[in-house]
């Protein structure tokens, strides 16, 4: 199930409404089953699959706890970490095989192809099971949390396979660590109207950045980059621009109505996108954007590995690690895999070249709070991660070159020729889009300060009810939904 | 609480009413059709004609009114299926309480599960929304697109680009429809008298098309209808024809009569060169007086139903055949080849008091059969009965240019020479400009110019009645006549 759908549309007010009816009891059980339900509309055999990663990962709580118990130390410790290290073998394995089996074989087969060696590995025709990525994560930080001793082993099975499969969060994040969101489950909720009213406009927010941004401007960057031969110069330029909206407002509009539909039920979600256009460098765009991804691979990757505490050498190389690894885990692809590449070579050479930035400023007296120097640095920030994103979107390693190439021919007078409005947009569309765009600037500049529902909710009525009714006609008028358009996925959802 | 859920309650009222105004106002164009339906007075008809397009350009309600006094609305609509149908029925017996049902069972045809977009938006949209309608798109429109049809914003959004005035005004009313739902159509294809499949073998009706046609069969009898199944006269297929037989035979079972105009072509007094639009498929105006006509027959003789001309309540009905009758005429004429005919036709029109005439003629380089006109078959006389007396004399005919005004019947103005004339004057408070340009010949009536090249004579008729060019043509020599 989406959330933009009917089907969404029906199934959450019923879901919330009865959980509020019944007794907190029984609660638990009740979510449990409608997020299964919720799952299993994707495809109900690979339920199975998201049940036997909450098993394994229920059971490596226990060995792991009751392995503490163990009055040897040594023995203690080792048995734990056998439990850890199983537990991410076989869910990490699973993993593999379904997302990157094969991505492995293809480069197998190129390898001994290379070698003349006349032998083709057999490849699997599988379909991936959507969110496996994000649920896998979510399960492995609880037996990564209980063997820290930062949780207690969670001994009620189905308290815990709620806390896999949590249907908010579920497909496409955030994904949480068990330490924040499984005691939640105890928690007593009663219905709250205040908090009820904020999670809907969260969701409603998420909607407008969804079916009226993100839909509108995916018609062009497909146009484009599905057939990138045809366009040279400010069209590419305004296509890849294009894309670093659509794929922010795809991504954190998902978080935002996984966020809100949570919060209307009483539960807290962690933010998943704190304005990450807004960041200075990339390490801080890294702490913005899809930041429950970051913290997972700063816990449980980058910390093991010693983090920064072992030396300039081994911080470099372990920035590169977690985000090669942060580019596979987006997908089976080369082209993921340069594109986190990128993200870590950044942030190295950023590093390396403090020095020299340092001299720069220093000699060019640039004071380095002042509005315009940070404005530089939102926009080289920007330039950057834009031109990695070239990388996520292309479909191959090929194209994505082809594309950067054609973003270098001069044709300024195409903003004046009309051929913008041959991308799949015409004025009125694009119209729409940019006002829309700017509305979310503001909105995003707004929050810096300020928390824009909380302002809206001590408005008198007569304004608060006009401002609900103009975002869901916007929503309703706008958005890019219907007979006639083709259904958008979110982009997340292939992973 | 309780204020919560009033609140809730109030926010999703407003929600519902706001979102179906709207979805009122972002429709495309309406189904004028349908909507005339609702403007008519509730209980005035007695005949109701339903079915495919082949049911709205065949039934021509001025027609039944003007032989029989029965008053009928015409509800066919494009490519409609029968399950559709069975819902406007349903729909139509709460506004009106006819005697008589025709339903033209082309629709048997159209048995696809679902038909394209277009389509069921013509046929749904307009309806007006209650469980009727929810059951008609029940049946009509696949699943995932139900929704869409319910709350007609959803679907019609787009059209958020292209608001007009009647988006704001005529959306929220219901206008007259001139014809009460036929669909006059003017073009002729010649067609020739077609060979038909003689099969008597019955074939088998698709389940859903039968059940649904069983289903109209027995709203009519609860309703105390009198149900008439008819098939126009079109050309059919073998496999078309199979089904017809099957449903003949449903009807006999049923006993509904059922009138097959294929069996009829003589008792139509059918002209196969000149009453179909088309390719034997849909009749054109006068193929559609025809069968309207054999119907007040059929009705006459079969079923005791009142005649209403005389009738205060129906005096509108009087007022509109008017007009359909002075539009049949406009027809005729625009369908006139020859001038001759054209001519006499004009002559002969009982409106020709309400005319203006505009004559003119450029002689193009080396034009002589203009000054042949005296010789050409009687259109020298046709020329000076209807007025244009000077046409033909030996000064004019020599000439290179003429223009020749006949207005209220009175010739007013008439010019021939070598210059290039004009003429400019207000006609019954209509501004006329008349002049000859390089190639061409222009004449403005009001707002409105045509131009003809020259080498032609050019004949516009303005109807004062309809306050409308009703025909501008050219006329050449062409063989040994002078047509089109």
């Amino acid at each position: 199930m989406v959330f933009n759908s009917f089907h969404f549309l029906l199934f959450f007010p019923i879901v919330t409404v009865i959980y509020f009816l019944i007794p907190h009891k029984v609660r638990w059980a009740w979510l449990l089953m409608v997020s299964y339900y919720f799952y299993m509309c994707w495809n109900p055999v690979y339920a199975l699959l998201i049940l036997l990663s909450t098993l394994l990962t229920y059971l490596s709580g226990l060995l792991i706890e009751q392995a503490k118990e163990i009055k040897k130390e040594k023995k203690a410790i080792r048995l734990q970490k056998l439990w850890v290290i199983l537990s991410f073998s076989l869910n990490l394995g699973i993993l593999f095989f379904f997302k990157y089996f094969n991505f492995f074989i293809e480069n197998i087969n190129k390898i001994i192809e290379s070698l003349s060696i006349q032998l083709v590995v057999p490849s699997f025709d599988v379909l991936l099971p959507v969110g496996i990525s994000f649920y896998t994560f979510q399960a492995l930080s609880y037996t990564m949390d209980v063997y820290r001793g930062e949780i207690k082993a969670e001994k009620h099975f189905g308290k815990y396979a709620l806390f896999v499969s949590f249907f908010p969060q579920l497909v496409a994040g955030p994904i949480e660590k068990s330490k924040a969101l499984l005691g939640q489950f105890n928690e007593v909720h009663s219905f709250e109207y205040e908090r009820a009213k904020r999670g809907l406009l969260l969701m409603l927010w998420g909607l407008f950045q969804k079916l009226v941004i993100a839909d509108r401007v995916a018609i062009v960057v497909n146009t484009v980059y599905n057939n990138y031969m045809e366009y040279a110069g400010i069209p590419v330029i305004v296509a890849t621009l294009l894309f670093a909206v659509q794929i922010y407002c795809d991504f954190s509009s998902y978080s935002d109505i996984a966020i809100g539909a949570s919060e209307v039920m009483g539960f807290k979600l962690m933010d998943n996108f704190k304005r990450p256009y807004f960041s200075k460098s990339i390490a801080e765009f890294w702490r913005r954007w899809h930041v429950s991804l970051g913290s997972w691979f700063r816990d449980y990757l980058y910390i093991p590995l010693g983090g920064s505490r072992k030396g300039t050498f081994k911080k470099y190389r372990n920035i590169l690690i977690v985000f090669l690894c942060s580019g596979l885990w987006h997908g089976a692809s080369w082209n993921f895999v340069i594109w986190g590449f990128l993200h870590g070579f950044y942030q190295v050479l950023g590093m390396s070249l403090k020095p020299v930035r340092d001299y720069i400023v220093a000699k060019l007296h640039i004071k380095r709070g002042s509005f315009w120097h940070k404005l530089y640095q939102i926009s080289v920030v920007f330039i950057l991660v834009d031109l990695a994103w070239i990388f996520f979107r292309a479909a191959t390693f090929s194209q994505a070159l082809g594309i950067i190439k054609r973003l270098f021919v001069y044709n300024p007078w195409t903003l004046w020729d009309g051929s913008l409005y041959q991308l799949g947009l015409d004025p009125l569309d694009f119209i729409v889009g940019l006002i829309a765009i700017a509305l979310l600037l503001s909105v995003s500049l707004l929050r810096r300060k300020m928390s824009l529902r909380n302002w809206l909710l001590v408005q008198p009525v007569v304004i608060r009810w006009t401002a609900y009714f103009t975002f869901i006609y916007m929503i309703l008028i706008f958005g890019i939904y219907g007979p006639g358009y083709e259904v958008q996925p979110f982009i997340y959802f292939q992973f | 609480m309780k204020k919560i859920l009033g609140k809730c309650i109030l926010f999703s009222l407003i929600f519902i009413v706001f979102t179906l105004m709207l979805g009122q106002l972002f429709g495309g164009t309406k189904n004028d059709t349908l909507d005339g339906f609702y403007y008519e007075k509730e209980n005035t008809m007695d005949v109701l004609f339903f079915g495919s397009s082949h049911a709205y350009c065949g039934m021509n309600p001025h027609i039944l009114w003007q032989e029989a006094g029965i008053p009928s609305y015409n509800l066919g609509q494009p490519e409609q299926q029968i399950w559709t149908t069975y819902y406007y029925m349903k729909e139509a017996f709460k506004h009106q309480r006819p005697k008589v049902v025709f339903l033209d069972v082309l629709t048997v045809n159209y048995d696809e599960p679902y038909r394209p977009l277009d389509n069921s938006n013509i046929n749904l949209d307009d309806l007006k929304l209650n469980f009727t309608k929810l059951e008609n798109i029940k049946a009509s429109v696949r699943a995932s697109e139900r929704p869409y049809f319910v709350f007609k914003l959803l679907k019609n959004k787009g059209n958020w680009k292209h608001l007009k005035k009647e988006n704001f005004t005529t959306h929220f009313i219901h206008l007259k429809h001139p014809n009460k739902g036929y669909r006059e159509e003017f073009g002729i294809y010649e067609n020739k008298k077609p060979e038909l499949p003689t099969t008597q073998e019955i074939g088998i009706l698709p389940e859903k098309v039968e059940h649904y046609l069983n289903k109209i069969i027995t709203l009519c009898e609860e309703e105390g209808i009198q149900l008439v199944l008819m098939k126009t006269p079109i050309y059919v297929s073998e496999e078309a024809q199979l089904r017809y037989n099957r449903v003949k035979e449903l009807a006999k079972n049923r006993d509904v009569p059922f009138l097959d105009f294929n069996e009829k072509y003589e008792e139509l007094g059918l002209n196969f060169k000149e009453d179909y639009l088309d390719e034997l498929k849909h009749l054109n105006f006068r193929g559609a007086e025809k069968l309207t006509r054999y119907l007040a027959g059929y009705l006459k003789e079969n079923f005791n139903l009142p005649n209403h001309k005389e009738e205060q309540a129906y005096a509108s009905w009087n007022v509109d055949l008017e007009r359909w009758l002075r539009r049949d005429e406009e027809l005729r004429l625009r369908q006139e080849k020859d001038l001759k005919t054209y001519l006499e036709r004009l002559i002969a029109s009982p409106y020709k008091e309400d005319y203006t005439l505009a004559l003119t003629l450029q002689r193009g380089e080396g034009d002589t059969w203009q000054k042949e006109l005296k010789e050409q078959e009687g259109i020298a006389q046709e020329l000076e009965a209807i007025g244009f007396e000077g046409f033909t004399t030996k000064t004019i005919s020599e000439s290179d240019y003429y223009i020749g005004v006949i207005h209220a019947g009175e010739l007013i103005y008439e010019e021939g020479g070598d210059q290039l004339l004009s003429f400019e004057k207000e006609l019954g408070g209509i501004p006329w400009h008349i002049q000859f340009l390089n190639e061409q010949t222009s004449i403005k009536v009001g707002e409105n110019e045509t131009a003809k090249n020259k080498g032609q004579i050019q004949l516009v008729v303005y109807d004062k009645n309809v306050e409308r060019i009703i025909d501008s043509s050219s006329f050449e020599l062409q063989g040994e006549t002078v047509k089109r």
